[in-house]
């Protein structure tokens, strides 16, 4: 066999396989569901002030068992909106893709975290309402690497990986140089992430129309 | 073929190799994806998927979207394997060729 054809069988076969990867890419929905979900959970994180001292300074306390409601019904109804709009574009472009890794890593990750560590101590009581408030965030971000792995999305990738210590940043950044009366670290860090993934969510709309 | 890689048959075919290439970068493809894809004829795809199915490299599953009839094809783990195979030996022919020494040309 010639070389010329062993490269134009490799080159066509790459070829067949790129449309199918443009064709079967939704991650878009699912960082806009979610960049949704999560910028919607930032008003729940307002601070109520708990106590004043002498001295004029006061304890503020954000969160509450409201959060813990919030997540446990928006990640599942998230995901489901996703599988649902996954089925959906296969039937539609007629290439499928096999989300079930995904939602089971973000699922399983989320539960985990919402109730296995403090969860235990508190009588399995949400750790989102024990003050473990940035665990949702790193939940998404475990099942978005395993979406980008899926993928084979390399943005996404590298998406999933800030996602893992934004939440850290923002909060510190917040306490440091904002602090707004009434306002939290984590809210703060909510309406950041939440904003970069309903953008992240647009760009990749745009961007996979595109290659389409 | 020199080298002793061992070609598939089945996959050493231009339109077989590409069908097997996207319904591995899927979990299953529809018939008209293919096509359109492939830019094949229903009945040459047919044939090819025909030839794949034979071999146990893909499975094809008939049903219906509401009214609207539609076939899904997936690879099967035989099916990788083949892909896998057929694409490692044909990377080592090219190596192959590009280590060849350069043949010296009279002036």
């Amino acid at each position: 066999m010639r070389s010329e054809t062993a490269k134009d069988l490799l080159a066509e076969a790459d070829r067949a396989r790129s449309k199918a990867r443009a064709d079967r890419r939704g991650a878009w929905f699912a960082l806009s569901v979610f960049g949704a979900l999560v910028l919607a959970a930032a008003p729940l994180y307002i601070a109520r002030e708990v106590a004043t001292y002498a001295d004029g300074s006061s304890s503020w306390v954000s969160g509450g068992w409201w959060v813990s409601l919030y997540w446990l019904i928006a990640v599942p109804l998230g995901y489901l909106a996703c599988v649902r709009f996954y089925r959906r574009h296969a039937e539609r472009t007629g290439v499928a893709e096999a989300v079930w890794p995904w939602v089971a890593t973000g699922l399983g990750l989320f539960a985990l975290m919402a109730f296995v560590p403090p969860g235990v101590a508190a009588g399995w009581i949400p750790a989102f309402a024990t003050g473990w408030t940035s665990l949702p965030l790193l939940a998404l971000a475990g099942g978005f690497l395993v979406l980008a792995w899926l993928e084979r999305n390399r943005y996404l990738a590298a998406l999933s990986i800030v996602l893992f210590v934004l939440p850290g940043v923002c909060e510190r950044i917040y306490n440091t140089f904002l602090a707004w009366r009434g306002f939290s670290g984590i809210g703060f860090s909510m309406l950041v992430v939440g904003v970069i993934l309903l953008c992240a969510g647009a760009l990749g709309w745009m961007s996979e129309g595109r290659e389409r | 073929m020199s080298g002793g890689a061992k070609l598939d048959e089945v996959v050493h075919q231009r339109n077989r190799l590409a069908i097997l290439a996207v319904l591995e970068e899927a979990s299953k493809a529809e018939f008209g994806f293919l096509q359109t894809s492939l830019e094949l004829t229903p009945g040459n795809l047919s044939r090819h998927l025909e030839i794949l199915q034979t071999a146990g490299y893909v499975e094809i599953d008939k049903g219906y979207n509401g009214k609207r009839p539609r076939t899904w094809v997936r690879i099967t783990r035989a099916g990788r394997a083949a892909l896998r195979a057929e694409v490692a030996a044909l990377r080592a022919l090219l190596r192959q060729v590009d280590d060849l020494p350069t043949t010296p040309t009279n002036r």
